[in-house]
């Protein structure tokens, strides 16, 4: 009986040793959380401050030994869970350029144990990409007649219907999207909830899509959403071309371009009319302070000499009628028109051009529509926009990773900065100096926890 | 004369006898109870251990592959495919495969470098997934999925008992997939 009592004890002993484990790793199980959020945390610490060019020592970062471009932080307070404590190291390399690499340790230490480490790296890949889609709004979205929105690679050659067109066209809109007529969309349809209105024989399908039903739901998503930074103008010593509303080639000579190289004009209003042409033979940014007006045979014509591109800024109504803007570049990337109107204002723009136009329309207050029967090639992103008729959307794949360091990218705050777009997300789990590509980061500031 | 006095007689006296075998049969009842409770109990909480050491093993393994992924190819409720880069650049990626085997009723990890096993004696498993815009319905879009849930019920056999453990898993969010198409 007390051989049988000695063995109850002792395995009743292992059962509370057991208890006391299961305990302990139930516990750091949970604390693991806890460090991966202190880590996104940290992410989130310095995408902001590279947002916001606010990445220096005021907001307490201070630069890497020996370096002027690698910054780092370490937030040890603020992060009390009772039975541990939480601390954020952070280092952003590269931070002043354009494709930072962050990389955040979320830690957690439980007195008597061993420290929880969760790190994280992001890397960063230019500023986010404007035209990464089609057509974006953040309205609704209505297609009539006949209208067409497909996708090309202008990296291939021109827009051909049997040889460059492809079904990477994407249309998205914060609301709706509808479908009448003959209209179709051979590519992606993303709305904000509601599934895309179809009637008619209005289509949505790609290049694998049966040819029943007319619209292919694998290509169809409800959860869209978006945030449409308002476009603003640049600054800096300006050129007056007064009432544009007659025939002139800018730059002309003498005119003196800006420290980025273009030639930055302001024009009272533009309206042209007749045989009125604006040609652009170099890098030209021109602000018009009222309605911009192409009728009749006027047109603006960007040459396709190596140097020309165009911005045309303008907060208020727009009207291409006529031969409306023609780039004889035949690269979208090259003709931008910024709506500059604020949030939650709304302006007017028309596009019944009888001329093709390559180029690209960000103007997120602006009610489009596009009525021309020559199409547009390259991307559009409005409040709302409308196709009617036989007009046509070809969207250039080349735009959705093109930067538009050209011409001022629309800004998330006063400093006119871009937001950083985000290329990868990693968790490095393996030991440091492994040889693993998902090795632990040991460079300051985080050699003290590997 | 001889005394005819009798020494006390030695031992105990058959009821005396009788108590003590009676209270030592309750003790050895008693202790042989505890001992397979406990005994029991100790497997038991072994089972759970080693159940709980699969499910954290598994959910820390897929909830890294599912932050990191870039895509998902296909998905069901006991399948999925997902794109996860080999590099911190995102360069360059493999597929990689969670599956449930109901035959062999286990949860395993596939990837080019070959298979692994992180669950066994799984009774139930399903995975559910949603888009980014509404977590509370679930969503049969591949492009639009975003988080993924996983549910699973293990079982352990303890001295002819059952026991198990149910694991609901916290959404896991695709981080690095685009909600772009």
């Amino acid at each position: 009986m007390l051989i049988l009592a000695a063995v109850t004890a002792v395995i009743a002993s292992g059962f509370l040793f057991r208890s006391a484990q299961e305990a302990k790793l139930a516990t750091r199980s949970f604390y693991q959380s806890a460090a991966l959020n202190l880590a996104e945390a940290g992410i989130e610490e310095a995408l902001y401050a590279v947002n916001t060019t606010s990445i220096n020592g005021t907001n307490g970062w201070t630069l890497v030994a020996g370096s002027s471009t690698d910054w780092q932080k370490t937030i040890t307070s603020g992060f009390d869970y009772t039975m541990a404590t939480g601390a954020i190291y952070i280092r952003a390399d590269n931070a002043t350029t354009g494709s930072p690499a962050i990389t955040a340790a979320g830690v957690i230490t439980i007195p008597n144990q061993p420290k929880i480490v969760k790190q994280l790296r992001v890397a960063g890949n230019g500023p986010r990409k404007l035209f990464a889609n089609t057509l974006v709004t953040k309205g609704n979205l209505t297609f009539s007649g006949s209208a067409e929105v497909d996708a090309y690679d202008s990296t291939l050659g021109p827009y051909n219907s049997a040889t460059n067109r492809n079904d990477r066209a994407t249309v998205a809109s914060s609301a709706t999207v509808q479908l009448s007529g003959s209209a179709e969309i051979y590519g992606s349809v993303a709305t904000s909830g509601t599934a895309p209105v179809v009637g008619g024989s209005g289509r949505i399908y790609g290049a694998t899509s049966p040819a029943s039903p007319l619209v292919d739901t694998s290509r169809v998503r409800t959860d869209f959403n978006t945030n449409l930074p308002d476009a603003t103008a640049p600054t800096g010593t300006t050129t007056s071309l007064g009432n544009l509303n007659s025939s002139v080639t800018l730059p002309r000579v003498g005119d003196t371009p800006g420290a980025n190289g273009r030639y930055l004009y302001v024009a009272s209003a533009i309206g042209l009319n007749g045989n009125s042409v604006l040609t652009i033979n170099g890098p030209v940014d021109i602000i018009s302070n009222a309605d911009v007006t192409v009728n009749g045979n006027a047109g603006i014509v960007i040459s396709n000499l190596p140097a020309a591109s165009f911005n045309l800024y303008t907060r208020y109504t727009i009207t291409l009628n006529g031969s409306g803007m023609v780039n004889n570049t035949q690269n979208p990337a090259k003709a931008t028109i910024w709506g500059t109107l604020p949030s939650p204002g709304t302006q007017s723009v028309e596009i019944n051009g009888s001329a093709a136009f390559y180029g690209t329309i960000y103007i997120p207050n602006g009610n489009i529509s596009i009525n021309g029967s020559a199409g547009v090639y390259g991307a559009v992103v409005g409040k709302t926009v409308i196709l009617s008729g036989s007009s046509a959307v070809h969207y250039d794949v080349s735009l959705a990773t093109a930067d538009f360091t050209a011409g001022p990218t629309p800004g998330s705050g006063a400093t006119g900065s871009g937001t950083i777009a985000v290329s990868s997300w990693s968790e490095l789990s393996t030991a440091s100096g492994s040889g693993s590509a998902f090795a632990r980061d040991n460079r300051v500031p985080f050699n003290t926890l590997f | 004369m001889p005394s005819e006095h009798n020494a006390t007689p030695a031992g105990f006296s058959l009821v005396e006898l009788m108590i003590s075998l009676t209270l030592i049969m309750i003790l050895t009842l008693a202790l042989l109870t505890s001992f397979t409770f406990i005994a029991r109990g100790d497997q038991s909480l072994a089972n759970y251990g080693e159940m709980n050491a699969q499910a954290r093993k598994l959910l820390e393994r897929i909830g890294q592959d599912l932050r990191t992924a870039t895509d998902v190819t296909n998905f069901t409720a006991t399948s999925l495919t997902i794109t996860v880069p080999t590099n911190t650049a995102g360069t360059t990626s493999q597929d990689v495969i969670w599956s449930y085997d109901s035959v062999s009723r286990t949860v395993s990890r596939h990837d080019t470098t070959g298979t692994t096993q992180y669950a066994k004696d799984v009774e139930i498993f399903s995975f559910f997934y949603f888009n980014s815009a509404n977590p509370s319905v679930e969503t049969t879009s591949l492009v639009e999925v975003k988080q993924v849930q996983l549910r699973l019920r293990m079982l352990r056999l303890v001295a002819s008992s059952i026991t198990s453990e149910y694991v609901i898993s916290s959404q896991f969010t695709m981080r690095a997939k685009s909600t772009a198409h």
